[in-house]
């Protein structure tokens, strides 16, 4: 009797974990749409069988085992980081380049085109009261359309400084959720996969945000650090990041009066900019200090914006002020055309002006060699391809400006390109994450063996092709 | 060669470039293979079309130059994407413990060229 009892025992309790097992499974089927959310199994484990000992064998659980697999996650939230580093240089790029006219209707290069076809008209008249009025009202219009690029590309940065404050926000936040989690795992003694999926759907979302690695420590909880190794979440302890602006300082500033840069830092203090390189923050940061700076100017540049506008009036009113307003002896010196305010480098463009003192007869078209329209001739040259006065790197003034706003559109477009690359790699690593995940890899040996060979002959194709296309360019260049 | 003819190889090759990165997908292995087959195809497009610019059968143009352009462009974006299927195998196979491969000078596996038509790798 106590044998059939025991057998009976036995399959009772083999039915409560074939119960536990049906259980997992319907969890999985309720959850299959949950993020971050991974596929359980319940690990069953025979029970030892000695018909003479009075074990009866039977099955027991022996817990729950995800098919989660820590390298497959890794590599999607890497893609996933660059992609919103890509999608946001690629939006914020876009927004800069909208102040840039290209096709030289329009804006600055058109202002500058006005005002070179005022000197060059001015050159043939240099008496004419309406040449020279033209030439003023032409380099009002200039100065006052640098003005607006510099204005807007100002206003830009302050909407990208609100959109870095909101994504550290939302960094905080998430952190703050992987915080809450660790304090759960470090109270509980049974993995959670409720929890784990919300820790995973979590992490999936911060790698959208900023670069970072995780740890799984052997307590269970879950150690995130910023790309430069500045701990994020380390157990229960949360290091928040929040978000300024600043004129940095190291190195010494060269313009210390230049318009801030976006910083960011933790919750001692320390500047952990230069640690968040990829990301939509990543995205945001790049643009707003490197693309943004490059033009408006940072501690460290003038910025080529500024650069274009000083060159302008420096050239402008150097071969003004050297000539004469008329051939007569005795004649008045020229004026300057234009103001900027002095002493500020990188404010240049915003405060270039139209000199307030200047009247129309002051313009000075001889030049110090008592040439009638020397100087004026010498200012509509200043476009001219060759001419060397006001050069910036060896390019005229209107060669810079194309070179500035081409490279502005350049940033646009290999962003623009990287980020749809990109797409199609990211959505890759989700596919071969769920390859992956809850196989037994061992198992599965030949197959990586394979898939790795047939990717690695497919980019030996993809070598060859880019060769053949390499030596064709040469060919059709050196024919050209 | 008549220019058009060899023009027609590099469009042929450029659409099956797009072709190739359109079907791609990196878990499913037979499909691999036909990416791999079609950007084979196109590799022979345009060494026919190399061919005739080397002859100076092709007269340079402006257009042609930014049309090649366009498909070095479209090669870079799927050299990239293939490149991220690699390095996610050659992590997963060091994971699984497996010998790690023996890349040789040009950065290919040694002792090995799978599937590689000769005239391909000419």
């Amino acid at each position: 009797m106590p044998n059939i009892l025991a057998s009976l025992s036995s399959a009772g309790n083999a039915l409560d974990v074939f119960e536990q097992a049906l259980t997992v499974v319907q969890n999985n089927v309720d959850n299959s749409s949950t993020p971050g959310y991974a596929t359980q199994t319940l690990n069953l484990e025979a029970q030892p069988l000695v018909t003479t000992g009075g074990l009866t064998g039977g099955v027991a659980a022996q817990g729950l085992q995800d098919s989660r697999d820590d390298y497959a996650e890794e590599q999607v939230q890497q893609q996933t980081q660059t992609l919103g580093l890509y999608t946001a240089q690629a939006q914020a790029t876009g927004t800069i380049q909208s102040f840039f006219d290209v096709s030289g209707t329009g804006g600055v290069p058109a202002a500058l085109n006005n005002l070179l076809s005022a000197f060059s008209a001015w050159s043939v008249t240099p008496d004419d009261a309406t040449a020279q009025q033209t030439v003023l009202s032409s380099a009002q219009a200039l100065a006052s359309s640098i003005n607006g690029l510099a204005n807007s590309l100002s206003s830009t940065a302050q909407q990208f400084d609100t959109q870095i404050g909101s994504t550290v926000s939302q960094v905080d936040s998430i952190a703050t959720q992987i915080q809450q989690y660790n304090e759960q795992v470090g109270q509980s003694t049974t993995p959670d996969p409720g929890a784990e999926a919300n820790l995973y759907s979590a992490l999936d979302n911060l790698s959208q945000l900023t670069n970072f690695t995780t740890v799984t420590q052997s307590d269970g909880t879950v150690t995130v650090m910023l790309g430069g190794g500045t701990p994020l979440v380390i157990g229960d302890q949360l290091n928040a990041l929040s978000a300024s602006d600043a004129v940095a300082d190291n190195p010494p500033a060269t313009y210390p009066n230049s318009p801030p840069s976006a910083v960011i830092t933790d919750s001692q203090g320390d500047d952990v900019t230069s640690q968040i390189t990829s990301g939509q923050l990543g995205g945001l940061l790049d643009t707003r200090n490197q693309v943004l700076g490059s033009l408006l100017g940072n501690s460290q540049q003038q910025g080529s914006l500024n650069q274009f506008a000083q060159t302008l009036a420096d050239t402008v009113n150097q071969i003004l002020e050297s000539g004469t307003v008329s051939t007569t002896a005795g004649a008045a010196s020229g004026t300057a055309l234009f103001t900027y305010t002095a002493g500020d480098p990188t404010g240049v463009a915003a405060s270039l002006a139209l000199n307030p003192a200047i009247t129309p007869s002051q313009l000075a078209p001889v030049d110090s060699s008592g040439n009638a329209n020397g100087n004026a001739n010498q200012l509509a040259d200043l476009g001219s391809t060759g001419n060397t006065a006001g050069s910036i790197g060896g390019m005229n003034l209107v060669q810079f400006l194309a070179q500035m706003s081409g490279t502005v559109g350049q940033e646009n477009q290999t962003a623009t390109t990287n980020q749809a690359t990109q797409q199609q790699i990211a959505a890759q690593a989700t596919t071969l994450r769920d390859q992956v995940s809850g196989v037994s890899l061992d198992e599965q040996a030949t197959d990586v063996l394979q898939f790795q060979r047939a990717y690695q002959a497919t980019a030996q194709v993809l070598t060859v092709l880019n060769d053949v296309l390499d030596d064709t360019m040469n060919m059709m260049t050196v024919t050209t | 060669m008549a220019p058009d003819t060899a023009i027609a190889h590099l469009e042929r090759a450029r659409s099956g470039i797009r072709q190739a990165l359109a079907q791609w997908d990196a878990a499913d292995l037979e499909r691999v293979e036909s990416s791999r087959g079609l950007l084979a195809a196109a590799s022979r497009d345009l060494r026919v079309f190399e061919s005739a610019v080397r002859a100076g059968d092709v007269p340079p143009t402006a257009e042609l130059r930014s049309t090649i352009l366009a498909v070095k462009q479209e090669v870079v974006q799927a050299t990239r994407v293939v490149d991220a299927c690699v390095a996610f195998y050659r992590g997963l196979a060091a994971r699984i413990g497996g010998a790690p491969p023996v890349y040789n000078a040009e950065g290919h596996i040694a002792d090995e060229s799978p599937g590689l038509e000769p005239e391909v790798l000419a």
